[in-house]
């Protein structure tokens, strides 16, 4: 029982051989602690997928801690429900590489349920430049999900823990403790599984899908995100679309525009339009080379401060191996409308051995494009590997450098860091028939 | 598909629209940014306490120095903006970050009534005060002080003298201190003879303090004793309002006098610091108008109704200091922070000895003596023999000179090692470092004349939120709503 139950759920990891696109080649969604089940899955049988899971890949695969139903690693029958406990495949089905704990939701079922949860939790070593070393725990990340499907409709409340005030302060709600809010709560809708609507807080397409090509999330953020030039979910709407033949899928949002963490504060909205695209997905060999797109429109806080983006990408993405950059051209920034910068984001990351994992990144900001002055950059290595199946470790190392410029004005930012870096992720899913 | 084509068009051309619809601020202007800066910087307070904003934007608005006291996060965010002249400097001293005051303009500095009754010149606001790169306060000061000589109707010229007075002398006791040579000691009555300026704050301290004029002013004698007055205290002043405060709030007081004594470097009796009666006040400060604002009369020395003593008790927020080293923040709340202080901020920390810090009503507060005696510098009093590049070049450098010796202090963490970074740092450059400082002081005191006329202009067509529009689909606290009050309505600004 045991052995076929992890069977299936070693299915799913599978359906990703090449890492974030699904076996249809639709790309699995970024940051999200698990999205689109069908984007991942896409409308796979689950019995197609139990035939295709050889022994040995199951035995690598999470232990499944309680089934209910005769036959798991069959089609689900009328009335049937299986609960399973594992690592989530995430953008997963690559281990040790993922960015999303968990596709929480699974498709080619009428029903499903997951919760689960994600942490990233660090001991840092600082030596800021030109003052004393310092040490901390932190913790980048703690996320406790909740995700549904019911036939077309879909939905996900994911909670994470945030400082009660911010950085710097002293005094918050409740001092300065960790707290939980709302990052996402959205209701969404999958039409003739080419399109999904969503509706609430919503992720955002950007900084999701470049974090998805980065595959390291536990490591550092990408680029845009570690500037905090764009958000990862905000209040609006959205509406993507899966490619066939795995050609990739675009998508466009409208929000607020003032990320999930303030209430809208002017009359602009944000509108984001992306494409993440696998031009050659036709092509076994060059499957994995993709572009990605995007133009965000928008504005931010009460005085209507321009805040657009435009971000190019270009990545090789598969399970062994992922290098890629980006390039984003800032339009608006810290609050004024008038600053125009440039982010350039390297990453390189390969696993060797299946266990081993190597990362690089580098992030250069030009914070005033009319002067060429006024650079900001880091530079991240990292090595990693699975402890166990839930569970990865890293070590990482940061270098950040500033020219003159940028010197005075973020007298902090330059520096050393050593990091070491755990990453835990769980999900409890629940599917069955009707 | 077609209600898919329908709602992506819609999306598209919601968007399209939005982007015609965003407000009548040009996204990409400075209006726009100094908007957005300041809007974010009150968010709290808007959500809370929006009519008190109104009261401060309003008081900004009237003067181009009452706009300069309120708007410090603009000055930081352009700190912080490398395209501007005050965010750059050759002298930069990256992982230095010396104690400061957060804010130091010149109406931030002002007498202090020590306890042997003497008076004395010191910084006295320390709301901000936290570590920060050096040059965020010396260039608040600079601007500040170009700001005072414009004001005062000095030239363009003679203003450059002052600004050069005071940043020469802000380097001189840095160059000082970090050899160790001696500096004077207090600025008191000794230093009053060449300094218009300063002798009019200690003539009308000195007279002030002989009449223990706040007693006259805020309070007077009934059946019960001396109890504070209510309403408007000053026909001519009429902002200025005393009100009653919830019985509640007035018996939180007696336990925050417990809290603010054990905090005290000099404590008094406790029977000295009973709460004889306690009003909010509206209608004081420019940056700090929004915060909750209490007078307590407390019975002072003796029962006699003469040595009563009042005290304010002022809402305390964020010093505002942001991303610093680590571990980004110097002291372990909001009055630790401002219970150390004066350690690093004063010539003495007993300067003030009735300035402290405490909790009340759940609120982090700082406890200070209110008193006619301490006259602070004030840009409207620059007439006269107050008003000429001698008396403004000497007063600039007596509190460039508290300046720099406040930032050389250990404190908050800080080693007090800045003076030996910064001559070290300069050495042999001296008069560059000075040229660029004044050049910075001017070319910002520019902008920030520009900025108040934006900022006017900004309010006229967006209204006096600044089109912040309030969220008021919940009730708010009723505890914290008392304590804000009803303020009372502010005089029109815009006469124009």
């Amino acid at each position: 029982m045991k052995l076929s139950s992890a069977l299936v759920l070693a299915s799913f990891w599978l359906a990703f051989p090449d890492g974030v696109l699904a076996e249809d080649g639709r790309p699995t969604d970024p940051e999200a602690p698990f999205d689109s089940p069908e984007s991942s899955l896409g409308q796979r049988d689950a019995s197609v997928e139990a035939r295709e899971v050889p022994d040995a890949e199951a035995s690598r695969s999470s232990e499944a801690v309680a089934t209910a139903g005769a036959d798991t690693t069959g089609p689900l029958r009328p009335g049937e429900t299986r609960v399973s406990l594992e690592r989530a495949p995430g953008e997963g089905s690559q281990p040790g590489l993922g960015t999303l704990p968990t596709h929480a939701v699974t498709s080619g079922v009428p029903w499903s349920v997951a919760v689960g949860t994600q942490v990233f939790a660090e001991y840092q070593l600082l030596f800021p430049s030109g003052a004393d070393w310092n040490h901390r725990f932190a913790l980048p990340r703690a996320w406790g999900y909740l995700a549904f499907r019911l036939e077309n409709v879909t939905g996900r409340v994911l909670l994470e823990a945030t400082r009660g005030t911010d950085d710097g302060a002293l005094s918050g709600v409740a001092d300065d403790s960790l707290l939980l809010r709302i990052r996402e709560a959205w209701g969404g809708y999958r039409v003739i599984d080419l399109v999904e609507l969503r509706v609430g807080l919503i992720p955002t397409l950007l900084a999701p899908w470049l974090t998805q090509h980065w595959g390291l999330r536990a490591v550092g953020r990408v680029g845009l995100r570690d500037l905090e030039l764009v958000a990862p979910a905000d209040l609006g709407a959205s509406a993507t679309v899966d490619l066939p033949a795995g050609f990739g899928r675009v998508g466009v949002s409208y929000t607020n525009g003032e990320g999930y963490s303030s209430r809208e504060l002017n009359r602009g909205k944000n509108l984001e339009i992306a494409a993440d695209l696998r031009p050659f997905a036709f092509e076994p060999a060059l499957g994995p080379l993709g572009v990605l797109v995007g133009y965000t429109n928008g504005s931010l806080g009460a005085g209507s401060a321009r805040s657009d983006r435009v971000v190019g990408s270009l990545y090789w993405d598969q399970r062994e191996l992922g290098v890629g950059m980006s390039a984003a051209y800032v339009m608006g920034l810290a609050d004024r409308g008038e600053r125009e910068g440039a982010v350039v984001d390297a990453w390189a990351r390969g696993l060797i051995l299946d266990h081993l994992i190597l990362g690089a990144q580098l992030i250069h900001f030009m914070r005033d494009l009319s002067s060429g002055a006024d650079t900001l950059t880091r530079v991240t290595f990292s090595a990693g590997g699975l402890i166990l199946d839930q569970l990865r470790v890293y070590v990482a190392a940061d270098g950040r450098f500033a020219d003159a410029a940028a010197r005075v004005a973020s007298p902090w930012w330059e520096g050393w860091d050593v990091r070491l870096v755990v990453e835990a992720d769980v999900v409890v899913r629940v599917l069955g028939a009707l | 598909m077609r209600p898919l084509a329908t709602l992506a068009t819609a999306l598209v051309l919601g968007g399209l629209a939005s982007c015609a619809t965003s407000g009548p601020l040009d996204p990409g202007t400075r209006a726009s940014a100094l908007v957005t800066t300041m809007i974010r910087a009150d968010r709290r307070e808007l959500e809370g306490r929006p009519r008190l904003v109104e009261g401060k934007y309003a008081r900004m608005a009237r003067t181009v120095y009452d706009f300069y006291r309120g708007s410090m996060p603009l000055f930081r965010a352009d700190s912080a903006d490398s395209r501007l002249r005050v965010a750059q400097t050759r002298f930069d001293l990256p992982g230095v970050l010396p104690f400061s005051v957060g804010d130091a303009h010149p109406e931030n500095f002002g007498l202090l009534l020590a306890g042997d009754g003497t008076l004395a010149l010191e910084p006295n606001d320390l709301d901000a005060a936290d570590r920060y790169p050096y040059q965020i306060d010396l260039r608040r000061l600079a601007v500040g002080i170009a700001l005072s000589a414009r004001i005062a109707g000095l030239s363009e010229a003679d203003t450059r003298v002052v600004v050069d007075r005071c940043v020469t002398a802000y380097l001189a006791t840095i160059r000082a201190l970090a050899r160790g040579e001696p500096i004077t000691g207090r600025i008191t009555e000794a230093d009053e003879a060449a300094n218009p300026i300063l002798f009019d704050l200690l003539r009308r301290g000195r007279r002030d303090r002989d009449a223990r004029a706040e007693l006259e002013a805020l309070t007077h004698m009934g059946p019960e004793g001396r109890r504070f007055l209510r309403g408007v205290v000053d026909p001519a002043e009429p902002e200025h309002v005393l009100a009653d405060l919830p019985p509640w709030a007035i018996a939180g007081l007696a336990r925050t006098m417990l809290d603010y004594r054990a905090r005290l470097e000099l404590p008094p009796a406790p029977e000295d610091l009973e709460v004889l009666d306690a009003v909010r006040e509206h209608g004081t400060g420019v940056a700090s108008w929004a915060r909750i604002r209490v007078l307590v009369l407390v019975r002072g020395p003796s029962d006699s109704p003469d040595d009563d003593l009042v005290l304010e008790v002022k809402e305390e927020g964020q010093s505002g200091a942001t991303g610093p080293l680590p571990p980004g923040v110097f002291a372990d709340g909001e009055v630790e922070r401002l219970r150390e202080a004066p350690r690093g901020a004063w010539t003495t920390p007993t300067a003030d000895p009735y300035f402290g810090a405490a909790t009340w009503v759940g609120i982090p507060v700082q406890v200070r003596r209110e008193s006619e005696a301490q006259k602070t510098f004030r840009t409207s009093r620059l007439v006269d023999e107050r008003a000429t590049p001698e008396a403004l070049g000497a007063f600039s450098e007596l509190v460039a000179s508290l300046l720099a010796r406040l930032q050389s202090r250990p404190a908050l963490g800080a080693t007090g090692t800045f003076a030996q970074s910064l001559d070290a740092r300069v050495a042999g450059r001296e008069r560059a470092f000075v040229e660029d400082e004044v050049e910075v002081a001017l070319e910002h005191a520019d902008v920030v004349e520009e900025d108040w006329q934006r900022f006017r202009d900004a309010l006229r067509a967006r209204g006096p939120l600044l089109g912040f529009v309030e969220a008021d689909s919940s009730p708010h606290d009723l505890e914290r709503a008392a304590l804000y009050g009803s303020p009372p309505p502010v005089a029109p600004w815009d006469t124009e």
